[in-house]
């Protein structure tokens, strides 16, 4: 009798795809509902256009979600497959990956609608700069569950990943935790920097193209943790590691803890960093340059802790040789 | 086959070392390079006091990035307004070259329709279908530019480098990344060279301990990474996820659920928008991102106020 490795884990990965997938978007969606309420009561002959920036917010927050609910469809609705534990575990790690990978994003994308509708309401004569300011920012936060998206399509559909050795299976399961994990602090962080350009774009107008200019790269640099776990997860992925000796298999897991969970911290720190030097910009715009120098040396020492975690995860990929 | 593995490497010994030249790369570059040039200097070449169209165009892009640049690295670092606003209007054409192939591809379907619709006796449903299976079978990730019924640029092409190109953005590969963000990195580090002295460069580096020198040399390093896996990863995600979907796209309409003709139709709509965002929008953003992450960095060095 064989074992039905794959519909098993396809399932698992597709129920673990959608269960965490649906938290970030949920809370991230009923953040803006709630700041739309306040400004609402706050202003309430503005209902109309404040409204209409939440229901826009809330369509780009959905995002991430919908990105889950594409890769558990896939996985319930796949043909059929090679029925091997490593095409089961690719399976389950794409489910991990865009699981919690859909995390951060979703919160993160949150924040800046939730804040556009309270500068709507304060400053309804602005609502259109907020509006664009808004999709740009969430836009540009949408960038880790896109690599996280990456990394469970090529998971699911690179064909070599069916009949792999022990340690290779161990790869593609650290691929898929790398990638989930390291898209969630990032995500949230840069929620930061586009929820201060928002309010920015309703108190201080004139400002709004440097504050703009900030945010953009808040975003990008608080994103570089993200950017190291897509860097592990495609060397977990595209190099086919052979062997089956215990230890090798514990330090691929390990190097794909090391560098999801290393990556939370750094982000959401990084994109704190962005959001109070938008924040100042957007009071001085004379100091922009100064203000955006500061932020990134700022930045640059926070994602040493992330640095170290990129460090380790390669010593334990390609050192450790037992 | 994930693209990022060029698909057909040319090989070549110098010495005894193995080099792998990625013609796909190369020729994209040039492309870029050849198109860019000709077009500045079309444009360009007779100055006029008040600019017509052409002018105009590029003087906005000249103004934005000059104003950028002042900003960022102040009036008399204005030298530097030459690296960075190459690296951005490179990297832009770059990325939206990518946006190309799907455009060619959405009009040789419609034109293949037609031709057969008059010319042959297949109905059209039949014929779009096939001619995207052929597409979808020769690659996993959608081959738009061997597609059989792209006549016209096919036979350019072939006739002009002897191979078909895949159309692909240059930057979606890490040899050209990687290489601006080194360029971008070794720039950096000769202007902290000198403004600082060499001696006073290596003191940056032991603050605030003396100890701490290696995990700084790795930190700096950390940026170049970042610098260039940014623009490689989103890039190269946007076109794995462009390929994918479509794939699934033919995979579901054109013969799973039966929607027929009217199936392919709707795959041109989906094509342009997901080609518009993650091309054009990406693309503007991280092109803009990359030149202003050089600029900033640099300005973490030489500015001093």
């Amino acid at each position: 009798m064989t074992f039905d490795f794959i519909n098993l884990f396809a399932f698992l990965g597709a129920g673990i795809g959608m269960g965490f997938g649906a938290i970030g978007a949920g809370i991230g969606e009923g953040y803006a509902a709630g700041k739309a309420s306040e400004a609402i009561a706050r202003q309430p002959h503005q209902s109309g256009a404040v409204v209409k920036n939440m229901l826009i917010g809330q369509a780009v927050t959905e995002t991430s979600g919908i990105f889950a609910l594409l890769i558990s469809i896939i996985l319930l609705f796949r043909g059929e497959g090679v029925n091997t534990l490593s095409q089961g575990i690719a399976f389950l790690s794409a489910g991990i990956s865009i699981g919690f990978g859909a995390l951060g994003p979703g919160i993160g994308a949150g924040f800046p609608a939730g804040s556009a509708c309270t500068a709507i309401a304060r400053q309804p004569g602005n609502s259109n700069l907020v509006t664009v300011t808004m999709l740009i920012g969430q836009a540009m936060s949408q960038a880790p569950i896109i690599f996280a998206l990456v990394v469970s399509l090529l998971l699911i559909f690179l064909p070599n990943l069916a009949n792999l050795a022990p340690v290779g299976i161990a790869a593609i399961a650290a691929a898929g935790i790398c990638s989930g994990f390291g898209a969630i602090g990032p995500g949230i962080g840069s929620g930061y920097p586009a929820a201060s350009a928002c309010t920015v774009a309703g108190g201080f107008p004139n400002s709004i193209g440097k504050a703009r200019i900030n945010m953009l790269l808040g975003q990008s640099v608080a994103q570089t943790t993200a950017i190291f776990s897509l860097l592990v997860s495609l060397i977990l992925i595209v190099i086919t590691f052979k062997g089956d000796s215990f230890i090798r298999i514990s330090a691929m897991i390990g190097a794909g803890i090391a560098m999801g969970m290393g990556a939370i911290g750094p982000g959401v720190g990084a994109g704190m960093a962005a959001g109070k030097a938008c924040e100042g910009i957007g009071k001085s715009p004379d100091s922009a340059g100064l203000l955006n120098r500061t932020m990134l040396l700022g930045q640059a020492v926070a994602q040493s802790t992330g640095i170290y975690s990129l460090v380790i995860a390669l010593i334990l990929i390609f050192v450790v040789n037992i | 086959m994930p693209s990022f593995t060029p698909s057909d490497p040319v090989v070549i010994d110098i010495f005894g070392l193995t080099v792998f030249f990625n013609l796909d790369m190369v020729i994209m570059t040039l492309f870029v390079v050849v198109v860019l040039i000709l077009w500045v200097y079309l444009s360009l070449s007779k100055l006029k006091t008040v600019p017509d169209v052409k002018q105009g165009f590029w003087e906005i892009i000249f103004d934005f990035l000059r104003d950028l640049v002042t900003e960022t690295l102040g009036e008399k670092n204005i030298k530097y307004l030459s690296w960075i606003g190459t690296l951005f209007i490179f990297i832009f054409f770059c990325n939206i070259l990518g946006a190309l192939p799907p455009l060619l591809k959405g009009l040789g379907v419609i034109i293949a329709g037609v031709q057969r619709l008059f010319f042959g006796g297949i109905e059209a449903k039949q014929l779009v279908g096939a001619a995207l299976e052929e597409a979808h079978k020769n690659n996993f990730l959608v081959e738009y530019a061997t597609d059989a019924y792209m006549l016209v640029p096919r036979t350019v092409w072939y006739a002009t480098f002897m191979k078909f190109p895949t159309f692909t953005a240059p930057t979606q590969y890490l040899s050209t990344t990687l290489s601006m963000g080194i360029l971008s990195f070794v720039i950096v580090q000769i202007a902290a060279i000198r403004a600082n002295g060499f001696i006073g460069y290596l003191k940056t580096f032991a603050e605030p301990i003396f100890f701490l020198f290696p995990i700084n040399i790795i930190g700096e390093m950390g940026k170049l990474i970042s610098h260039s896996f940014r623009l490689f990863g989103n890039i190269l995600g946007g076109s794995i996820i462009i390929g994918i979907v479509s794939g699934l796209l033919i995979k579901f309409i054109s013969n799973d659920f039966g929607f027929g003709w009217f199936g392919s139709i709707i795959q041109i709509p989906a094509l342009i928008l997901l080609n518009g965002f993650f091309n054009i929008v990406i693309g503007l953003i991280q092109a803009f991102v990359f030149a202003m992450l050089a600029a900033t960095y640099l300005a973490v060095v030489i500015v001093e106020d």
